[in-house]
């Protein structure tokens, strides 16, 4: 999506430009991979070109992502594929954590990189990088995506790969991936797209995913996760509806923070969110022969969240009164409570958190955080 | 010329114009000028990228100076002074086509012989 032109005399805008990156190693000794070769793949996604590059390590000597980057452009334009460096763009790849960490310069950047579902990505400030060009240096931003981020749990390369109808290219028969340096060495151009093609499916779909979010749902933002694109949502149909969301959400516009006199009630709130309920009760092994029913309603969370009306924050206090605690739709309640359920109770349904993170149990005697709805 | 198209640029000092002014906004205002380098194996472009405005606050406040003198010896070259600009739109008229000696060095940057400009002089 191209920037508007702010001022007369302003820089073009830069292309969307997206460069996949992947890494191909071997295991030498603990705690130290010999880099095969980087992989990066430049996709200009406002005209659709594509241009791919594969770097070999001189004795096994790793670059550094600068470098890489610079080279890819070098290409990128030797090809037309872009006309300049630009100043802003993305760098994408499949599980992070493995690739990014390959270069030479790691750890002069890695402070940069946020952790986020055990990967790596950009979450705050972008990388700034210095390539080089024919014109002189270039400082350019790097915004690190990873694509297992912006697609559903678990989703592999390969599945991504088959569903934008590239299909991930199969080791022959005798090769397996602890072993590249077998395979590099018998097959060296097989090798080559085998290696390509991990680079590309990323940049690809990165590119694919933007787009449907800003066709289908006006999301303009490079969201960085599929969770992050759901709050731009949220922030669109807010605004749409004319709901400010800061008022909304009970938070102070300027200090971006919970209104101070929310401080305490949040804290309780956040004890008592403890996620949906659904249980198929049986002790053991399933029994034989017979059928177990664990039902999951569509769209639970968000028709139970939709009735939900705009809280009166001004009016929020603490209360220890039952009646006034245990409601469901007059208002917001959450407490602390100690319960005892009657003997014969068979599925008690008050959650407490088990010691050593084991999870959420439901005993018939003790101490709960737990909101208005639990009790009746 | 290298194998992806890059190529080098002699240190030394080459005959050229400004061909290009452009800016680059954002909480800080950095103006890009674009050389044209006239050189043996024919013309050449040079871009700058230098910082010429910026809040107080900022840690690179006291860097527009930098871009104040790069831009006031390119104006005064051309007769000018940075009282003739009456503003940020009035510099590229000004700007752009002047002729002018630039002074450049390499940098080794990521294996490369990367061009920087060192100074401008008078033609």
């Amino acid at each position: 999506v191209r920037a508007r032109k702010p001022h007369q005399f302003a820089e073009d805008p830069d292309p969307f430009v997206v460069i996949g990156l992947d890494a191909e190693w071997v295991f030498e000794s603990a705690g130290r991979n010999r880099i095969l070769s980087y992989q990066f793949a430049l996709l200009n996604g406002d005209s659709g070109e594509l241009t791919t590059l594969i770097e070999y390590p001189n004795n096994g000597m790793r670059i550094t992502i600068e470098r890489g980057l610079t080279r890819v452009m070098l290409k990128a334009r030797q090809q037309h594929v872009i006309a300049k460096a630009p100043k802003r763009f993305i760098v994408a790849g499949h599980f992070t954590r493995a690739d990014i960490t390959t270069f030479a310069d790691f750890g002069c950047f890695n402070r940069r990189l946020g952790a986020v579902r055990k990967t790596y990505a950009t979450t705050e400030i972008p990388l700034n990088l210095r390539l080089v060009s024919n014109e002189g240096p270039v400082r350019c931003n790097a915004v690190i995506i990873d694509t297992m981020l912006l697609a559903p749990a678990g989703t592999s390369l390969e599945k991504l790969g088959k569903l934008l109808g590239l299909h991930k290219i199969e080791l022959p028969d005798g090769y397996s991936k602890d072993r590249m340096d077998v395979f590099l060495r018998d097959h060296p151009d097989l090798f080559e797209q085998y290696a390509l093609r991990d680079a590309v499916i990323p940049a690809l779909w990165v590119v694919k995913t933007y787009g449907l979010l800003l066709d289908r749902l006006g999301i303009r933002k490079k969201v960085v996760t599929l969770g992050g694109a759901a709050v731009e949502l949220v922030k669109i149909q807010a605004k749409a509806c004319g709901i400010e969301l800061h008022e909304f959400l009970g938070r102070d516009k300027k200090r971006k923070q919970p209104l101070a006199h929310l401080m305490s009630t949040i804290a309780i709130a956040a004890q008592a969110y403890h996620g949906g309920y659904n249980l198929a009760a049986a002790l053991g092994f399933s029994p034989a022969g017979k059928d177990l029913s664990d039902l999951d309603i569509r769209s639970a969370y968000t028709t139970a969240l939709s009735c939900i009306g705009v809280p009166n924050w001004s009016s929020a206090r603490h209360c220890v009164e039952l009646d006034q605690l245990a409601v469901s739709s007059e208002a917001m309640t959450a407490a602390l409570v100690e319960f005892r359920f009657p003997d014969g109770t068979r599925f008690p349904c008050l959650p407490v958190r088990a010691s050593n993170g084991r999870g959420l149990v439901y005993p018939l005697e003790g101490a709960s955080w737990c909101t208005g709805p639990n009790w009746l | 010329m290298s194998d992806l198209g890059f190529e080098e640029l002699a240190a030394g000092n080459y005959q050229g114009t400004v061909e290009k002014v452009r800016y680059s906004f954002g909480t800080t205002t950095h103006i890009v000028l674009t050389y044209r380098l006239e050189t043996p194996n024919g013309a050449r472009r040079l871009q700058e990228r230098i910082l010429i405005d910026a809040p107080q606050s900022s840690v690179s406040y006291f860097h527009i100076t930098t871009g104040l003198t790069r831009v006031e010896d390119i104006l005064r070259i051309g007769g000018m002074s940075l009282a003739d600009a009456t503003g940020l739109k009035s510099l590229p008229g000004l700007l752009e086509g002047i002729a002018i000696n630039v002074v450049t060095r390499n940098q080794r940057l990521h294996g490369y012989n990367c061009p920087i400009v060192v100074r401008v002089e008078k033609a």
